[in-house]
Order: structure tokens, then sequence, then C-alpha cells
């Protein structure tokens, strides 16, 4: 039996749809996201792949209970995560992670590496003092960093550096889940492979699994073990990532491959 | 021999920061003919974009700010230009598409109204509308009459970049710098813009210098390939000699990144670190810190040495 730690149940978010008023003209209704429903398997990488406006990071936010769906529910561990109480929505917090695209906005540069990275840990309440101080230094030792740079701020780093204290923080709690929304796309083309590989290397030794947001369709195959591709809110392809990347079914998902730009000669 | 279009000879840029002078721009020495596409392949902070800058004299302002070198375009010196000659060359000589449409469009103004201003710029204030359509249809907008009254936040972003592009070429300029151009743009949306300007540059002759940090736009619409690293360049060659028989340890990882995130292997192909900053360069190579085939003599700086119209930076290159 495959463990489904958490699942998507035919999620839909519209915005806007305001008639107008004395405060403002009329908001056009905008359906971000259509009727999703995917599971997240114990320690896999499922992809969801997009291009912009297609949902893939609405998706993300209501996984990660950033957003409300405007119908369908999120569940976690079989249950309905919206009617989680306090107690339940912080054990979901230390359980679903999220790393965010830009690790210049996603990591306050007034707080220390070490506060940073223990913060998921102070909310989760599990810890005490000596052992976040632990974990801080183990998260830091496991995506390359050293413990002593848990002293430093955000800003004596590189952006691959600070992409690392971002993973670091996502891992402190131990999670199950960790939402990746473009992780390597703000990144240098020499700095993304250690990443990418970073991140293969944590998932070996901890059995998390991974929601890999991305419109970098070359890296699917490598991370990947299933993928889905959104399109205009809705999950238009769905598969083994080997089997979307070299035999996509929708078209759409064809001209998405097809527009990748190979160094090799036409 | 004919001289080329563009000559860039050792070109550097500097400024002082904190308490030191630190240089962008390093020594670099290029060259364009009229009607070549050049890609300029680098990361952040290899001073692509400086140079970009330098050549249409829009630096920004800096402390103690330092330009020095020689740009000559069409055998002129550039920096001997007067206010007159600078502004029939910025934008008729030489024209430059900037990375973000979101930000080098003014939201307050109509697309014809932008597009019309540099075309008015060059002289021509007759057939002004005319001109603004034709500039519009150049890079293939759709129904461009239509489209002259909208406001940038009406255009998706495909257009917007386009209708930068439109105002790139709007005074038909000998060469085109095209800075990212496609870096905010999604993949499908990416290919039809990156056809656009090549089938473009091709109609018209005009050669373009193309700044990307990513190595497979640039096989797309490039003939030639110069490398940047840490403000200098490392290698510079035809696309097919650079990619397929990458000479410099930089750009032999960078292709094998590039290569290997299409693969489906255990590992990635790594380089370890990042590319320095402004203030750690190392003295020597400045990629020899990074590089698995550093050796003692590595501390010395490599000086960029021509043969069979390849150019390289390095002690002990890779073998071709």
């Amino acid at each position: 039996m495959t463990s489904v730690i958490l699942s998507a149940r035919s999620l839909t978010k519209t915005f806007g749809g305001q008639r107008a008023t004395v405060l403002g003209a009329a908001v056009p209704r905008l359906t971000a996201l259509d009727g999703v429903s995917i599971d997240i398997v114990r320690g896999t990488t499922l992809g969801v792949v997009g291009e912009s406006g297609s949902g893939k990071t609405t998706l993300g936010r209501l996984l990660l209970l950033l957003d409300r769906p405007s119908s369908g529910e999120v569940l976690f561990g079989g249950h309905n995560a919206a009617t989680l109480d306090t107690k339940g929505r912080r054990e979901f917090r230390r359980r679903v992670q999220p790393v965010f695209q830009n690790p210049y906005s996603s990591l306050n540069p007034r707080m220390s590496v070490g506060a940073i990275v223990s913060e998921p840990l102070l909310w989760s309440g599990a810890a005490d003092r000596d052992e976040r101080r632990t974990r801080v230094a183990e998260a830091l030792t496991s995506v390359g960093l050293s413990p002593d740079d848990a002293r430093r701020f955000p800003g004596e780093f590189s952006g691959g550096q600070r992409q690392r204290i971002a993973i670091a923080r996502a891992i402190a709690s131990q999670p199950d889940v960790i939402i990746l929304d473009e992780p390597v796309s703000s990144q240098d083309i020499s700095v993304r492979a250690q990443i990418l590989n970073l991140l293969k290397d944590i998932q070996e030794q901890r059995g998390v699994a991974y929601v890999l947001i991305t419109h970098d369709l070359s890296i699917l195959s490598f991370m990947c073990d299933e993928v889905a591709v959104l399109h205009q809110g809705k999950v238009v392809e769905f598969g083994a990532a080997a089997q979307v990347c070299s035999a996509p079914k929708h078209p759409y998902t064809s001209t998405l491959l097809s527009s990748v730009l190979s160094i090799d000669a036409a | 021999m004919i001289a080329p279009l563009l000559q860039v000879e050792d070109l550097s840029v500097s400024f002082r920061y904190r308490d030191r002078m630190v240089a962008p721009l390093d020594g670099v020495t290029l060259s364009v003919s009229a009607g070549e596409s050049v890609g300029i392949v680098g990361e952040s902070g290899s001073g692509k974009s400086t140079l970009a800058l330098a050549v249409l004299r829009l630096t920004p302002p800096a402390r103690d700010l330092k330009v020095s070198g020689r740009i000559a375009f069409e055998g002129r010196d550039v920096f001997a230009m007067n206010r007159k000659d600078l502004s029939a060359y910025r934008g008729g000589g030489v024209a430059l598409i900037p990375q973000d449409p979101m930000t080098s469009l003014n939201p307050t103004l109509t697309v014809g109204k932008q597009v019309s201003e540099t075309i008015a710029l060059g002289g021509s204030v007759r057939g002004l509308e005319a001109e603004t359509v034709k500039a519009l249809g150049a890079v293939r907008i759709p129904e461009p009459e239509t489209r002259l009254n909208a406001y940038p936040h009406q255009l998706s972003g495909g257009l917007r970049q386009r209708v930068v592009g439109a105002i790139g070429i709007a005074r038909s300029p000998r060469l085109l710098i095209a800075d990212e151009p496609t870096t905010a743009l999604d993949v499908t949306v990416q290919r039809r813009y990156l056809d656009m300007l090549d089938g473009l540059r091709r109609e018209r002759g005009m050669a373009m210098l193309f700044i990307s940090h990513d190595l497979g736009v640039v096989a797309k619409v490039c003939e030639r390939i110069i490398v940047m690293y840490a403000g200098q360049i490392v290698e510079d060659g035809p696309t097919r000699d650079v990619l397929d028989r990458p000479r410099h340890w930089y750009t032999g990882a960078l292709v094998a990144a590039a290569r290997g995130v299409s693969g489906a292997q255990k590992r990635l192909p790594a380089i370890g670190g990042a590319p320095p900053t402004l203030t750690d360069r190392p003295p020597g190579c400045r990629f020899a810190p990074r590089c698995a085939n550093a050796k003692p003599q590595c501390q010395a700086l490599p000086d960029l040495t021509p043969g069979h119209g390849h150019r390289l930076r390095c002690h002990f290159p890779k073998s071709a």
C-alpha cells in the first residue's frame, strides 16, 4: 500500500468576482485553480509544471494552508485540513514546510540564520532550547553549511547559500512534505545543479516527499517520480515523469516540451 | 579586411565600494561585424549587463566611477561623441532591449506614444503614426493599429516584450543589444519571441549582441558565443565550437550543467562554490578556486590568447 500523506481533492480557487460598489469597480472573476486532485506519497517527488497563470503557485499555497480553497479540500492524514484545530494546525505546519523561489525575500534580513532555521521548531512547540540548537546545527550541516553560520545574517551569504538556508529551515522540523516553489529559478546555472543534488540527497536520507512546482521542464525527469501538467487551472496530463517527458499524451505537454531549447545542434 | 561594426578595446568600468575600487568590467576586448549575431553568456556578476550599458555610454553614476578603454562604432570613437552624435548613436546606431518589460515601459503612456517617441527622436515627425504601426508590425504584434492606444498593463508579458522590441528597432539600428530579453517569458512565448527576433535580424541585416545566462537560448540565435566570468572574457568562438568542444573549464562546466539537466542520471554535474562577488575576486585566474583542474600556475592571471578564430583565457585548456 502506498502511503499518501497529503492530497488535494477537487481543489478550486477563484479570485475576484466582486460587483462594482461605491468603493471600487467590478473585479472580473478568475478561476486560478479548477478541480485539481493530486496525492503526495511519502518519500517521492511530484512535479507540478505549468506556465505563468497555470495555477501552480496557487496550488502550492493551498497545500500549505496559506490560502483557503473556494471549494474542494486538502486532506492531511486522511482528514480535511480545513477542520484542524489550533493544535492540529501546528502539527500540520511542522510536517508540511515550504521553500520559496527567491531567498532574498523569503529570509528576514534582520534575523540571524540560527533564528530563521529554528523558527519552525519554535512554533511546533516540540523542542526546548538545547534541542533546538542541536537541530539547527544538524539542519545546517545537512545543507552543506557550518553550524557556526547560525550566528551570521542572510546578507552575508550568496544566493545559492541563501537557498540552502531556506532548505535548512524547511527540514529543521523534520517534515513529511516540502513544497518547493521554483526552488532554483533564481539561481545561477552553476549553482542550480548543486541545489538539485542537495534536494535529492536530503530526500534519500530523510524520506521526505516533495512537491516540486516549476516551469523548467528540463529538471523534471531528473527530480520527479510523477508529474502533473497544469494548464489554465486544470491538470491536463498526469503520469510517471519518464513517460510524461518522453511520450506526452496531451498536445499542451508536447508544446511545452518542444519549446525547451537544447544546446545541441538542431 | 572590412572594419568591424563595433569594436571594444580593453574596456573597464570601476568604482569605489566602501574603501576600495571594484571593477564589474575588467579589460574587455571584442568586436561585432555587421549583421553578425553574438551571444554573451555569463552568470550574475560576470559583467555582461555592465558591458551593454557601457557600450551605450549609459553606465549609471557611482562613486569615483571610471570608464576606460576604447569603443568605436563604424570607426567613430564613442567616448568622443557630443550630445547630438550620441542621440543619433543611441537608438539609431545601437539600440538596447532591456530585460524587464514591466519596468522599462511607462505604465501611464500608451504603447503607441512610447514607440512614436523614439521614432520622433530620429527626426521624422511626418507619418509618425504609420511608422509606429510599422514598427509594431515588424515585431509581429497582431493588429498593430488597434494596439496603439493600449496601455502596457492591457497586454500580455509576451506582447509587452514585443513592444520593447519595437522601440528597439524603431529607428533601424545597425546593432541591437538584447539584455536577457526572454528571461521573464514563459517557454512557449520565449520560443516565438526568439524566432521573431532572429527573423527580424536576418531581414534587416542587423547585428545583434544577445546577452543571456541561458546557453540554450544563445545556441538558438547566435553565430558566435563569448563567455564571461567575473568581469572578463574567458572564451570566444563560433557557437558550435564553443558548445561542442569547449576549451575553458568554466565553459565546459556550464555546457555539462546545461546538458546534464536533460539526462536522467543519479546526480547532476555541478560546479562547486559560487561565482565570486565584486569584492572577493581571486588574484589569479578568477575561475581557479572552483576549477577541478587548477594548478599552482593558476595563481597568475592568464591572458586572453587568440588562435584559430577562437580566443581563450586559460593556462591549461581542456583538450578539444
